[in-house]
């Protein structure tokens, strides 16, 4: 697809038209998602009290820990111009992965984390393969990807979710139990106030912010979506570059898929439904964080805590469950206006 | 994505690869309906082939065209759903309210038509990409849905309550044909003549392919982009009147199930046709090779969810094959 990128270039266009007015505009603007982020702070505590108390913005965090995590992965392959369709399910897969390996084969925590990271980053290397090797579309290598799996998912228990003494396919009854060291992923909180998925997301985000922002790996990442073969003939291998983005997706997409596997606690056939539209969503509002106008971690990160913000201040002042879509197309529309709508680049 | 058959050389292998790669859909297609057709006995009869054009191809066609349309400028449409839905959900609910069914399918093609102006507006008014435009329209409309009925209730027609008409566009045939398919033949042709005999359609896939000139060349392309979204929401439409007509009743959200395979169909049609672009006969095409799939796989007697499978792998496959042979008819 060469529509989602074609603004990767961040251009001056404000540069001639000279004066504070711009400068103040250009500063609002950028800044704008950080103002609106404070300000629902603010008007969630007056209107709600019990919004401002540490638990609950905890709370806010650990709900968007899994969405910020995958967010991260779908900025890193829109940052080479790709897109990933499959992160939601390989999150879902890799729900149900973990759970069969400990439940039926008996694993403990770490061989499971470490099995389920190695699945994902597989997946990821296949989607990889099919997009750079045999040059399939990336849309729709992912798509295909996304059947793939969410068919596949259900084949190893017949279509049956996953928990202590599911009964197999062939008749006998699985003898593994979640690993408490594995529930600690989703449930513990360190020094009892930060859980441990909020600092999974915090991790992820500074490896990936250092890689993206800080390293010459991370600009040759931007490069290769802003153009590919110029960034080619630079000396740079942008299949490489490409494969590593798709790695970096799908294993952080099975990342996310432990965090809900440890929370849940059992292996759900319908986990990881709308992880992919809001991980894409957290990651277009990240465009107008910073005015970067491009694909950004920190950005992603903010638009998945602004959205969570938004959603858990609504709950808690008895909005109905089903004004969330509404609250996060408005929120990506409105970001994307911001992002787009004040210059007037020379679009479709 | 240009192949140049006329410059291979006339070797026999080479010209029989050649052959492969121009018709490399259609080979797909005879391929898994021949093996279909010996793997069940069911599957090569009359009454399941029917089955097939009506209840696997109708309505993924329409939808996949209305998906065509946003693809040629060089776009996507991720709410195709959403028209489909908001299509629906003004037919249904006029009709209940008592309005003639003529009045009520107007308003259901106003309403799909509305999305794709919003669509269009977000695109070509404010320059959002149609990606992120359409998947914002996406959320909003969901809701928008759920907050017309109380958090996704359904929307009933009385089985006494349901008129001739209503219930003609739905089930109804005319000379032994099924009107879903009469409209779906009628669709299809009249998308290919707008793209590739209208100017519309003309300009409509330049864009697609190479913005800028359109742009230098003194045309609105803007215009063309918001046109080809108001059509794609306006044939999706279609999809939710038929849709609506057949199942008597307005189910929240349920267009989003035509989505990825309305995206499937097309980039198959455009990736496995010899033209390389968008193409209402590659999309057609593209929804038969689902449709026989998803059929032939139900009558296999495989579980539900294989069906799924079956659909990643045969992409992947068929993919997979005409990236091949395209590379070694290019060598």
């Amino acid at each position: 697809m060469t529509s989602t990128i074609d603004e990767a270039a961040p251009v001056q266009r404000n540069a001639n038209r000279v004066g504070w007015l711009a400068d103040l505009g250009t500063a609002l603007r950028s800044s704008a998602v950080f103002i609106l982020l404070a300000a629902l702070l603010l008007g969630f505590s007056a209107a709600e009290p019990a919004f401002a108390n540490l638990g609950n913005l905890m709370s806010i965090l650990q709900a968007v820990a899994v969405v910020a995590i995958l967010g991260a992965g779908v900025t890193v392959t829109l940052a080479v111009g790709g897109f990933d369709l499959s992160i939601g399910a390989i999150a879902a897969s890799s729900v149900m992965a973990a759970s069969y390996a400990m439940i039926v084969w008996g694993l403990g925590a770490i061989a499971t984390v470490l099995l389920v990271l190695a699945f994902g980053a597989l997946i990821g290397l296949v989607n990889a393969f099919l997009i750079v090797r045999l040059k399939v579309p990336d849309l729709l290598a992912t798509l295909s990807m996304m059947f793939l799996l969410s068919g596949l998912q259900l084949i190893p228990t017949a279509g049956r979710s996953i928990s202590a003494g599911l009964i197999l396919p062939n008749g006998t009854t699985a003898t593994g139990v979640y690993d408490p060291a594995f529930l600690l992923i989703g449930r513990a909180n360190l020094a009892g106030i930060v859980p441990v998925s909020v600092v999974l997301m915090a991790l992820v985000a500074i490896a990936l912010f250092v890689l993206t922002e800080r390293t010459r790996i991370g600009r040759l990442l931007f490069a290769t979506g802003g153009n590919a073969v110029a960034t080619r003939l630079a000396g740079a291998s942008t299949a490489r570059l490409k494969m590593l983005a798709y790695v970096i997706s799908g294993t952080l997409a099975s990342l996310g898929g432990i965090v809900i596997a440890a929370r849940v606690g059992r292996g759900d056939v319908s986990s990881g439904g709308s992880l992919l539209m809001d991980a894409v969503a957290a990651a277009l509002i990240g465009f107008a964080v910073l005015g970067k106008r491009r694909p950004n971690v920190l950005g992603t990160i903010v638009g998945a805590v602004f959205v969570g913000v938004l959603l858990n201040g609504l709950t808690m002042l008895n909005a109905p469950y089903y004004t969330q879509d509404f609250v996060k197309g408005a929120v990506l529309v409105g970001a994307l206006a911001l992002t787009y709508g004040t210059v007037r680049s020379p679009s479709p | 994505m240009t192949l140049q058959t006329s410059a291979i050389e006339p070797s026999v292998p080479r010209a029989l690869i050649g052959v492969v790669v121009d018709n490399a859909l259609v080979l797909a297609l005879v391929t898994v309906f021949a093996i279909f057709s010996f793997a069940t006995p069911t599957f090569l009869t009359i009454a399941n082939l029917q089955s097939i054009l009506v209840n696997n191809f109708t309505l993924l066609a329409i939808a996949a065209i209305a998906m065509t349309s946003a693809v040629s400028v060089g776009g996507i449409d991720l709410s195709v759903g959403t028209a489909i839905d908001f299509a629906s959900f003004a037919f249904v609910s006029l009709v209940l309210a008592g309005q003639p069914v003529a009045i009520a399918a107007l308003a259901g093609l106003g309403a799909g038509a509305a999305v794709g102006a919003f669509n269009a507006v977000l695109i070509s008014g404010i320059g959002i990409s149609p990606f992120l435009a359409t998947l914002g329209t996406l959320f909003i409309g969901r809701s928008i849905q759920q907050l017309l009925t109380n958090g996704g209730n359904p929307v009933y027609l009385p089985p006494s309550g349901i008129p001739e008409t209503f219930r003609f566009l739905g089930r109804g045939a005319i000379g032994g044909i099924p009107v879903p398919l009469i409209i779906t033949a009628i669709i299809i042709v009249a998308a290919t003549v707008i793209l590739t005999r209208a100017r519309f359609g003309r300009v409509a896939l330049a864009i697609g392919i190479q913005p800028s000139v359109v742009r230098y060349s003194g045309i609105a392309a803007r215009i063309h982009v918001a046109m080809a979204f108001i059509l794609a929401g306006l044939i999706a439409a279609v999809a939710g009147l038929i849709l609506s007509a057949t199942v008597t009743v307005y189910i929240p959200s349920s267009g989003s199930a035509f989505l990825l395979n309305a995206i499937g169909a097309t980039f198959i049609g455009t990736t496995l046709s010899r033209l390389g672009r968008p193409n209402i006969p590659g999309t057609v095409l593209g929804v038969l090779l689902l449709g026989i799939v998803a059929n032939g796989l139900l009558l296999t007697g495989l579980n539900f969810y294989w069906q799924q499978v079956g659909t990643g792998l045969l992409i992947f496959a068929v993919l997979a094959l005409s990236f091949i042979t395209r590379r070694k008819a290019s060598a």
